[in-house]
């Protein structure tokens, strides 16, 4: 097994993911938030209700640069983003085929496709034991598991768009890797 | 080697993930940048990854009302049940207006991913064909008005290049497709009447 690339997200990762959330949502907002992005590098966390509010939000409190240009295209208007090097690596859904809240990982770059672990992530306490369904990104093969830190029960490869991720892992994921 | 990558965004980023950083090579390359549809046209062509996924939950709804065939007269003196003969055709449509090929393209890319997604195959188009009885009076027009369901998917194309385009190795564009549900039991199909006018009614043999 190649050495694993990036060992993140253990539990001091995930009290920083937590403080970020803090700064970045009032606890208010966080009650109804229906959307998350995370770093998986660095454990930043954001929720949002829609997605207009989290790019605001995300414009106005990460400071990052999210470049909006108003463009007309074929099919109507489009907002065009530029992004760093930066690729969505995977999302999780409460609910079978893709309902419900979502929490979004992404990380600086693509799955290699072998048998190592590239990224791996616990979640967030609220997002614990709530997952339904989930699709893998950037040629990441997806694996969900019943302990923090890719410890515990598990199930996957997931290599493709999952509506359901089966009764074995179903509201029981704790923790998520991926390579 | 450290790719870089793009976010041609709409409302889909919200289920993809706000992904966004500090703008490097992209910041310079905006006034290049493509529409979804140029994207879209390389998707299985000059890609080396394209994958569509759903945004959310595949939505059923009910498309306009319209007449299919034709009014039926009733010049005779008593009720009666009149056929009408329709062929009512719905087809899809998405957001960027390309002709979406299952076979080919970002419409395999797209049809796959509602395969796997949905444990359906995406129809690009359906004819219905019925005969519909309406029970008209003396004196009565009767037509059939049908509104078929349809579904609405919405998601991202994920594309990988294997050499920049303007400027990224990762594209993702927001994509959203609508079509019919053959054989949906749900279809809305409704018989009318109306009086004659006094033309209609002169024009009776």
């Amino acid at each position: 097994m190649p050495p694993v690339r990036r060992p993140l997200c253990s539990a001091t990762v995930t009290a920083v993911s937590v403080m970020a959330v803090a700064a970045l949502t009032s606890p208010a907002r966080a009650e109804t938030a229906q959307h998350c992005v995370a770093d998986i590098d660095t454990g930043a966390q954001a929720c949002f209700a829609t997605f207009e509010e989290a790019i605001a939000e995300a414009e106005e409190e990460t400071g990052r640069t999210l470049e909006q240009q108003r463009r007309s295209l074929d099919g109507g208007p489009a907002s065009l983003l530029a992004a760093r090097a930066d690729v969505i690596i995977g999302t999780y859904f409460e609910h079978e085929n893709y309902g419900g809240a979502t929490f979004t990982l992404y990380g600086d770059g693509l799955c290699r496709g072998g048998d190592g672990t590239d990224f791996w992530f616990t979640f967030p306490p609220e997002w614990r034991n709530t997952i339904s369904a989930a699709q893998p990104w950037a040629t990441c093969a997806l694996w969900l598991h019943s302990g923090p830190d890719g410890t515990g029960d598990r199930d996957g490869p997931y290599r493709e768009n999952t509506p359901y991720v089966g009764d074995h892992m179903n509201d029981r994921t704790v923790s998520t890797t991926l390579g | 080697m450290k790719r870089t990558s793009a976010v041609l965004c709409a409302a889909a980023v919200a289920a993809a993930g706000a992904v966004a950083g500090p703008a490097t090579a992209a910041h310079a390359d905006h006034e290049n940048s493509p529409t979804v549809r140029e994207l879209l046209e390389l998707c299985n062509v000059a890609t080396d990854v394209c994958v569509f996924h759903p945004g959310g939950e595949r939505e059923l709804f009910s498309a306009a009302g319209r007449v299919v065939g034709s009014e039926v007269f009733n010049c005779t003196s008593g009720r009666q049940d009149m056929a009408v003969a329709w062929s009512d055709t719905t087809s899809q449509s998405n957001s960027v207006g390309l002709t979406l090929s299952t076979e080919a393209g970002f419409g395999e890319a797209f049809s796959v991913s509602y395969e796997q997604s949905y444990q359906r195959t995406w129809t690009t188009s359906h004819t219905e064909a019925q005969t519909t009885f309406v029970n008209t009076g003396p004196g009565e027009v009767g037509w059939v008005e049908r509104r078929p369901r349809m579904q609405r998917v919405h998601g991202t194309y994920e594309l990988h290049f294997p050499d920049r385009r303007w400027g990224h190795y990762v594209w993702y564009a927001p994509f959203t497709a609508e079509g019919p549900v053959p054989g949906s039991a749900d279809d809305a199909i409704t018989q009318n009447v109306r009086p004659m006018t006094d033309a209609e009614r002169a024009a009776c043999p």
